[in-house]
């Protein structure tokens, strides 16, 4: 059977659903936006797609097996509370389709990283409290078997001051694999943890990772139609350049570590994720740290590099930032791979981006135009559109001719 | 992948203006970028719109460009839009150097560019329910399927080989065909009627059926297999007889039958390419024996004539074909065995795949018309008027066409109005060939075997010694479509012993807004004409088909479809007759599907609504009925409907103390001498119930009996109870005799005993038969 890695048309944000050949789910990232659950607006609804993905329990309930939250910010987290059961399994309310989580992936350095630089927001506080339940709960059992479906965790990277050496059985530590999903071992899936980094001694350092949007780094190896390698996933919400550049620092010696077959574009094709120069202060003068290209050029031959971004314009606007794409472009030159997609295009009509991942590699699933697409309203329904006298007065009154009230 | 040197990426004046819009949706599609547009020079030419597709392939090949198969990561399209369209679809071609092994590839010529199949049916029905943008999704879905070797969707089924041009055909029974492939043997062969076209250039086109006569070579026999060929028609055709070789896969060499579950389209073209198709399909080995054998015997004979011998190869696919269940699939080909070469084949020797055109038969029409299996035993139509041979030609046109037609009438110019069968311009006149005759000969022509009998039924019924060879036990049914009460009532008097089949009746009422369809229960009880009575019952309890039939101008009868003159006055459609005649016949079939009811009788009640085309269906079941001999020496009998037995039951035990009574409501069958009780009319408020006699009052009674006289249904005597289990008492039998005298059929007196039944025969008076004294 194929694996599938869908990628949400959610703006500038993170929403990944990884379907494993073994059939089990893991989502990397949510951003349901308030709109989006509104049917009257034109926000794509990817809460009902993602839905319509899921498969559903014993009692009915739709489930993920694994949720990732690569970091706290809002457009990786939104609509977290609305549309998953966050709490004891039990307390599930009848009659609700929340979203059932049977296993979350925390990092508590990228939580106390952000915690620095931003005030949480209320989803990335629930995701905490619920993190932070689980691992009492793993506590008071103090082994994972005796850990339910909808109380387990894994914890990737180590905390601050030894505050994670009680929990081994549930920590993956930076550089090492993650090869469990909702307490089982799988053959459909290995992920590295490249990152968070532990604590650095250097306080300038801690700062700077600080700043540049500490994320949980994987390196994602799927399996489909039996190919135990047939696609090499890199995916690292929005860290940026000095995270890379550090990762190239760390594993530029067995690059092969950052290899990819699919590439998510840091920080929704930012520019800051390749140099440390502004893109709307310098544009073209602006120069690419070489280190964290370096990081992110080790595609394999026919990569894909995915924007999960609104459409990428030839503007000063970051993210996304033109020339971020055309860095990735050229990164696909090398390596016959002719793949650069934006989740958020064509603009008037996003739609998710699927990759089929089978016997002989990932494949982009074409993208059918809908009849919707065709014979559908357009704008009219979409936005506001103005009718009437208003304009012809404006034009009469900016040039001076007197509109009699009758 | 260079672009076609003619196409034009200037700004083009398109005279069509359903084209810009086609490229404003080429424009909107993500996997699909326009080139550009050649335009015609006048308004009668096609407008060239050249695209390129993504075929979105894995990593893997896109590393190479391409497909191990051959297709590119981007491929070139054209599409060719007809001065017609949006009438008419564009066609859609690949490029000249497409790798062609594909099926759903449009079968093509030397030379031409390849043109996919994206959908199965018509591509501009398509482009009107879908729109053009779902051709693009279809050829976008194509290409990739085609790169990654999914085009062949198992679920589907099987796509059959593609065979791209042809000289020769061949008719078969490919479901014969596929029956005599058992897993133990491996090669069949059988005689080959043949004709020959040869044209100016002396090439010979062959055509001819494969019977299904399974001969052997031999050198003794080959002179009787090769008759030399006879001028058939027009002097340029020969005809004569030859062999097919059909070879199949067999257990015999491996242990299991080899499975060939590679698509490749037809390669073959000589006797090479034919060895390598054979092996593929692991039916070589005992082919080309037979093909050496058959050369020896021919060069042994000095034949002066050149052959064709038609090999057919049958492959065992993975999964069933497209549109069939058999996972055996047959292609066939012509080799000529000429004089001139001494009969020799070499390995260049020519073999051309022949196109195959299937025998009609009925598993054949059974495979299209959907139906799978089920008890396909011959059945008998009586009746082949309007009705009649509607629901024959329906099954026949299913494969399921009776064995035997009996219908006594000759077609008339008047039949054309809405009878089955239609005047063709070719054939003799239909106009006086009896209408069985007829039909039969229709039935045959759709590959059936049918007899056609011009005779009336009641006649052959008559002769018993015919009866039991019209209508053996081992047919399904008798099927009447007369609705001829004599009819029902011959075949309602056949035995009820198992000799005979069971007897299904189809009719029309109420100029064909109400059908009737009745089967009888096994051990034919109840019997037609006791379902026909219940149905009678049924409709007149109903006020929309009592409104339709009792209350309308005229009774029943006169509305009978096929009734003597009735059907050639009443002012009827063939439409209206086909409203219900198409349902009677898929009734038909589901119950040889299925089989005929095992505990009762079925009424299937059809009416057509106040809109005149809505039509609606019942099915109500009929309860075996209960019989009641009449006196010892008399062969009368009382049948009693399962609801009329229930309430005399029921009445007589809610009547304790007191005899009590009614009247018999029903028909009265002189042929089978039966009273047949479907319904009683409770006993009048003045009627008298003491302990040892029950006296039926008069109060209204007359009025009631007179109302169930304009249905088909009447009074038949009366009925009353016996508090004991005496028999008929003296009373009883002088009242019979006083009704027996006051009507002139007869009457039954039926007597309810607290466990039984008994009955009294009140005859019209014996007098009756006294020539009246003329004064």
């Amino acid at each position: 059977m194929p694996a599938k890695i869908t990628f949400f048309p959610v703006d500038n944000g993170d929403m990944t659903l990884l379907e494993l050949e073994s059939g089990q789910t893991i989502l990397v990232d949510v951003n349901i936006r308030s709109a989006a659950d509104d049917p009257d607006d034109p926000t794509p609804d990817v809460a009902s797609e993602l839905l319509s993905k899921l498969k559903r329990d014993r009692r009915g309930l739709p489930f993920v097996d694994a949720f990732l939250l690569s970091h706290p910010d809002q457009d990786h987290c939104a609509g977290l509370e609305n549309h998953f059961h966050l709490g004891s399994p039990s307390d599930h309310s009848p009659g609700s389709d929340k979203i059932m989580i049977r296993e979350i992936w925390s990092s508590p350095m990228v939580f106390r990283r952000a915690s620095r630089r931003l005030s949480l927001c209320d989803d990335a506080k629930a995701f905490n409290r619920e993190a932070r339940r689980r691992v009492s709960v793993f506590r008071s059992c103090r082994q994972t078997s005796a850990v339910r479906e909808g109380d387990r965790i894994q914890i990737l990277g180590e905390d601050e001051r030894g505050k994670t050496d009680d929990l081994e059985e549930i920590l993956v530590r930076v550089d090492d694999m993650i090869s469990s999903v909702n307490g089982k071992p799988t053959d459909s899936m290995v992920a590295r943890l490249l990152a968070p980094f532990p604590r650095f001694n250097d306080d300038a350092d801690e700062e700077l990772h600080s700043k540049n949007n500490s994320s949980t780094v994987l390196q994602f190896s799927l399996s489909g139609d039996g190919n135990r390698n047939a696609c090499r996933f890199l995916t690292g919400g929005d860290a940026e350049v000095a995270i890379w550049q550090r990762l190239w620092w760390r594993n530029g010696h067995r690059s092969d570590w950052l290899s990819y077959d699919i590439l998510q574009a840091p920080h929704h094709c930012s520019w800051h994720s390749l140099s440390f120069d502004s893109w709307s202060e310098k544009g073209e003068r602006a120069l690419v740290c070489e280190d964290a290209r370096n990081a992110l050029s080790q595609a394999l031959d026919g990569a894909i590099i995915v924007s999960s971004s609104k459409a990428i314009k030839n503007d000063h606007n970051d993210p996304p930032c033109i020339r971020a794409k055309r860095e990735y472009e050229r990164i696909l030159l090398g390596v016959r791979g002719d793949e650069f997609r934006c989740v958020g295009e064509p603009e008037h009509r996003p739609e998710a981006l699927q990759v089929e991942i089978g016997r002989h590699g990932a494949r982009i699933v074409p993208r059918r135009l809908k009849k919707s697409h065709v014979i559908g309203g357009g704008v009219i329904g979409r936005t506001q559109q103005p009718h009437g006298l208003a304009r012809l007065c404006q034009f009469e009154e900016s040039n001076g001719v007197k509109r009699s009230d009758s | 992948m260079g672009l076609p040197v003619s196409v034009s990426l200037r700004k083009a004046t398109v005279s069509n203006e359903a084209i810009p819009n086609a490229i404003r949706i080429i424009n909107e599609h993500s996997e699909v970028d326009y080139l550009g547009i050649e335009t015609p020079q006048g308004r009668s030419g096609f407008a060239t719109v050249s695209i390129m597709v993504r075929t979105s392939l894995p990593r893997r090949w896109r590393t190479f460009g391409k497909s191990p198969n051959g297709v590119r990561t981007k491929e070139p399209v054209t599409l060719h839009f007809p001065p017609t369209y949006p009438l008419i679809a564009p066609i859609i071609l690949l490029r000249q150097d497409f790798p062609t092994q594909f099926p759903h590839i449009y079968p093509m010529r030397s030379g031409q560019r390849p043109m996919p199949c994206i959908f199965d049916g018509h591509l501009s029905d398509f482009l009107h329910r879908e729109g053009f943008a779902s051709i693009l999704n279809q050829l976008v879905d194509w290409l990739g399927k085609a790169a990654r070797d999914e085009l062949i969707d198992h679920d589907q089924g099987w796509e059959p080989t593609r065979r791209d041009t042809f000289w020769d055909m061949v008719v078969a029974d490919t479901e014969h065909l596929r029956s005599v492939v058992t897993p133990r043997s491996s090669c069949a062969m059988f005689r080959f009627n043949y004709q020959c076209e040869t044209n100016l250039s002396h090439a010979h086109r062959w055509f001819g059926n494969v019977t299904q006569e399974r001969v052997k070579i031999a050198p003794a026999t080959v002179d009787d297999l090769f008759a030399p060929p006879a001028v058939v028609g027009r002097s340029e055709i020969r005809g004569g007889w030859s062999l097919a070789i059909f070879s199949w896969p067999s257990e015999r060499s491996l242990g299991k039958a080899v499975i060939a579950n590679r698509y490749s389209p037809e390669t073959v073209c000589s006797l090479a390419t034919l060895r390598e198709r054979a092996n593929e399909f692991d039916c070589a080995k005992y082919l080309f024996q037979r093909l050496d054998l058959l050369k020896r015997c021919m060069t042994v004979h000095r034949l002066t004539y050149t052959l064709p011998i038609v090999i057919i190869l049958c492959a065992r696919r993975p999964t069933h074909l497209i549109n069939g269940s058999s996972n055996l699939e047959l292609c066939y080909y012509v080799v000529e065995f000429t004089p001139a070469t001494g009969f020799a084949l070499n390995e260049s020797s020519l073999v051309r795949p022949a196109a195959h055109r299937d025998k009609i038969s009925a598993p054949m029409l059974m495979s299209l018309s959907g139906d799978g299996s089920g008890d396909r035993r011959p059945w008998i139509q009586v009746g082949a008027g309007s009705l009649g041979s509607k629901i024959a030609l329906h099954l026949a046109r299913a494969g399921r066409a009776p064995s035997t037609v009996v219908d006594p009438r000759c077609l008339s110019p008047h039949n054309a109005a809405r009878h089955g069968l239609a005047p063709t311009g070719g054939s003799p006149s239909l106009w006086g060939q009896s209408k069985a005759v007829a039909l039969a000969s229709t039935i045959r022509a759709l590959g059936q075997d049918a007899q056609g009998f011009s005779e009336d039924i009641i006649n052959v019924l008559h002769g018993s010694e015919r009866t039991a060879a019209l209508l053996p036990a081992s047919h399904w049914a008798i099927v009447n479509s007369t609705a001829s009460l004599p009819v029902r009532e011959a075949l309602s008097a056949l035995p009820d012993n198992g000799v005979v089949p069971r007897v299904i009746e189809t009719s029309l009422y109420a100029r064909g807004k109400i059908g009737l369809l009745t089967v009888e229960g096994p051990q034919r009880n109840p019997n037609t004409s006791e379902i026909f009575a219940e149905a009678h019952r049924s409709m007149l309890e109903n006020d929309e088909y009592r409104s339709l039939t009792v209350q309308g101008a005229d009774v029943l009868q006169r509305h009978m479809i096929g009734e003597g003159c009735g059907s050639l006055t009443t002012p009827m459609s063939d439409a209206q007759i086909s409203m219900l005649g198409a349902p009677m016949a898929k009734i038909l079939s589901d119950l040889q599907r299925s089989g005929l009811p095992s505990h009762e009788g079925r009424i299937y009640l059809g009416s057509v609504a106040e809109d005149g085309y809505s039509v609606t269906w019942k099915v109500l079941t009929v309860k075996p009925w209960t019989t009641v001999a009449v006196d010892a020496e008399s062969r009368w009998k009382v049948r009693l409907s399962a609801d009329v037995d229930s309430r005399i039951r029921s009445d007589s035990a809610a009547s304790a103390s007191v005899e009590t009574g009614g009247v018999l409501i029903g028909k009265l069958s002189e042929a089978s001498q039966t009273f047949q009780v479907c319904d009683l009319l409770r006993a009048p408020a003045d009627s008298v119930r003491t302990p040892t006699k029950f006296v039926l009052g008069t109060r209204g009674i007359t009025r009631r009996i007179e109302e169930f006289q304009s249905t088909d249904l009447y009074c038949l005597g009366t009925w009353h109870s016996h508090l004991n289990e005496s028999g008929p008492s003296a009373l009883d039998h002088e009242t019979a005799g006083q009704i027996g005298h006051s009507r002139p059929t007869p009457s039954v007196l039926l007597i309810r005993t607290p466990t039984s039944y008994h009955a009294v025969l009140a005859n019209p008076s014996s007098n009756s038969m006294v020539p009246k004294v003329l004064k």
